[in-house]
């Protein structure tokens, strides 16, 4: 049988600005709920959710997603602390510990 | 047994996103009549009153846009035309009134009924006419996406009509736990990290393992290595990866439809440039759901799943008992062990529970805990008729 060509599309098909459908947006949701620790996986949290506004933006998002989801489940495989739970707090979040155990003190 | 099925070690799935059969393969009906396509005389009415008849006039990209709804209620809009009485039919004639509810333009909301040409699709159609195409492969249930890749994985969606976050009920087992289970293996390939999967919460959450990229895909046909059941996804958007620009291959609107016939015939190459694998393995290319695009087949009644959707998850005032198919989407089987030009009829309806149904029954031969709809659900592999492998499978060129 004859060798059928298949041939690319114009260059002008790439927009990576193009606005992310539903289906990406969606994947954003399933990924950051899978990202999250048994703790933080609440209903209400699920709707807390920022809505990528371009193609390249989901991506970058949904690669360092998966990327953590994959990691998380090595560490869980491997017996260590997940990345999740081993999350620095933040400085404002330090802060409010130093003054909590102030007056704890007092 | 046959000479096919003796010699068959893997089943490879291609899900493709969001196109009906009549928009994609419809116009094959012109030069093969057994094929359940478009003959023209097929319409809907705009919300004008007038006639709006099918027609070849499809495009790449930039014609579906917004992308068409295909949420439970649309859906539901699109098969009934807006009919809520107790003995409703399902009539095919709601898709223009469907998108036009989303621009509120008649003109552009005809788009809707548009079609291929089978010289714009040489990939697919090529392979629907060598190989097997299905008169009647309908997608699960009438909604979106995730919950119809669902009933590929699970032969269920667990009770879910939408796109939420869900888990499985631990009884049914995705058919990769079933294959790990028994010692044998499966695969999902991604196509890579930045497109990942559409299977997170359940799988790629708690089984990574179950995973590889396309690039791995491409490794394991080369080195022999393909798992007994492999489950490939497309890429999802328009990004940059490592070798430039990458485009997405999903055909979901409003993606270039021509890259992802240069998917299907990647994943074709793959196996078919491997002789061993070649003689092997059978590739499965479905579509997971209509995308909202026109379809003039009625969604027949099928077996109720045990689970049912509550009306505020329907959005059309009704519950739901997964007791009927969704729309008819495109769906082709290739080995060198079928006969040219198969025609699968009408009368054997199948849908995505027919995947995990197929592979069950073949690798695995029993598995008492599936849902309803698996165990109903038709198996194809029977098309793998032929005694002596083919020679003259084609091949196709990738600019």
């Amino acid at each position: 049988m004859a060798i059928i060509r298949v041939p690319k599309p114009p260059k002008s098909a790439y927009n990576p600005k193009r606005r992310p459908g539903t289906l990406l947006q969606h994947q954003l949701i399933h990924l950051e709920w899978a990202a999250r620790s048994a703790a933080q996986r609440k209903p209400h949290l699920a709707k807390q959710w920022k809505p990528a506004k371009t193609e390249a933006e989901a991506a970058r998002r949904i690669a360092a997603l998966t990327e953590h989801v994959h990691r998380h489940a090595a560490a869980a495989a491997a017996g260590y602390a997940t990345p999740t739970e081993t999350r620095r707090p933040t400085k404002k979040r330090q802060a409010v510990r130093r003054t909590r155990a102030g007056r704890s003190k007092g | 047994m046959a000479a096919g099925l003796d010699r068959l070690r893997h089943l490879v799935v291609l899900m493709m996103e969001n196109r009906s059969f009549d928009h994609m393969l419809g116009a094959l009906k012109a030069t093969d009549v057994r094929i359940d396509g478009l003959d023209g005389t097929q319409s809907n009415k705009d919300t004008t009153g007038a006639v709006v008849p099918v027609q070849p006039l499809a495009e790449f990209q930039g014609q579906l846009d917004p992308d068409p709804d295909h949420d439970f209620a649309a859906v539901d809009l699109q098969i009934f035309d807006g009919d809520s009485s107790p003995n409703r039919t399902a009539t095919m004639n709601g898709f223009v009134k469907s998108y036009f509810a989303q621009r509120r333009d008649v003109k552009h909301a005809r788009k809707i009924m548009y079609y291929f040409t089978p010289d714009r699709l040489p990939v697919l159609t090529t392979l629907a006419t060598e190989f097997a195409v299905f008169n009647a492969w309908f997608a699960s249930i009438p909604g979106p996406t995730p919950c119809n890749r669902a009933f590929a994985h699970y032969g269920t969606s667990f009770g879910h009509v939408g796109a939420d976050v869900f888990y499985p009920n631990a009884q049914l087992k995705s058919i990769y736990q079933r294959f790990v289970d028994r010692g044998r293996t499966a695969k999902i390939y991604y196509y890579d990290t930045p497109s990942s999967t559409l299977e997170v919460v359940n799988l790629l959450q708690h089984q990574p393992q179950l995973f590889g990229t396309f690039s791995q895909f491409l490794a394991d046909c080369g080195a022999g290595t393909l798992p007994d059941y492999a489950f490939v996804e497309p890429n999802y958007s328009d990004h940059d990866g490592d070798t430039g620009e990458v485009l997405a291959s999903d055909q979901h609107p409003d993606h270039h439809v021509q890259e992802g016939e240069r998917f299907i015939a990647a994943v074709y190459n793959a196996i078919r440039q491997q002789p061993a694998l070649w003689e092997t393995t059978a590739l499965l290319i479905v579509y997971d759901e209509h995308g909202g695009i026109f379809d003039h087949v009625p969604p027949p009644a099928c077996r109720a799943d045990g689970f049912v959707a509550q009306p505020d998850a329907t959005g059309t005032g009704r519950p739901f008992l997964f007791d009927r198919l969704g729309v008819r989407v495109p769906a082709v089987l290739v080995s060198p062990w079928i006969e040219r030009g198969t025609v699968v009829p009408g009368d054997r309806v199948f849908e995505h529970a027919s995947i995990p149904a197929t592979a069950t029954s073949f690798f695995l031969q029993t598995w008492d805990e599936r849902s309803p709809r698996e165990k109903a659900a038709q198996t194809f592999l029977d098309l793998l008729t032929r005694g002596v492998m083919r020679d003259d499978a084609p091949e196709f060129d990738l600019e």
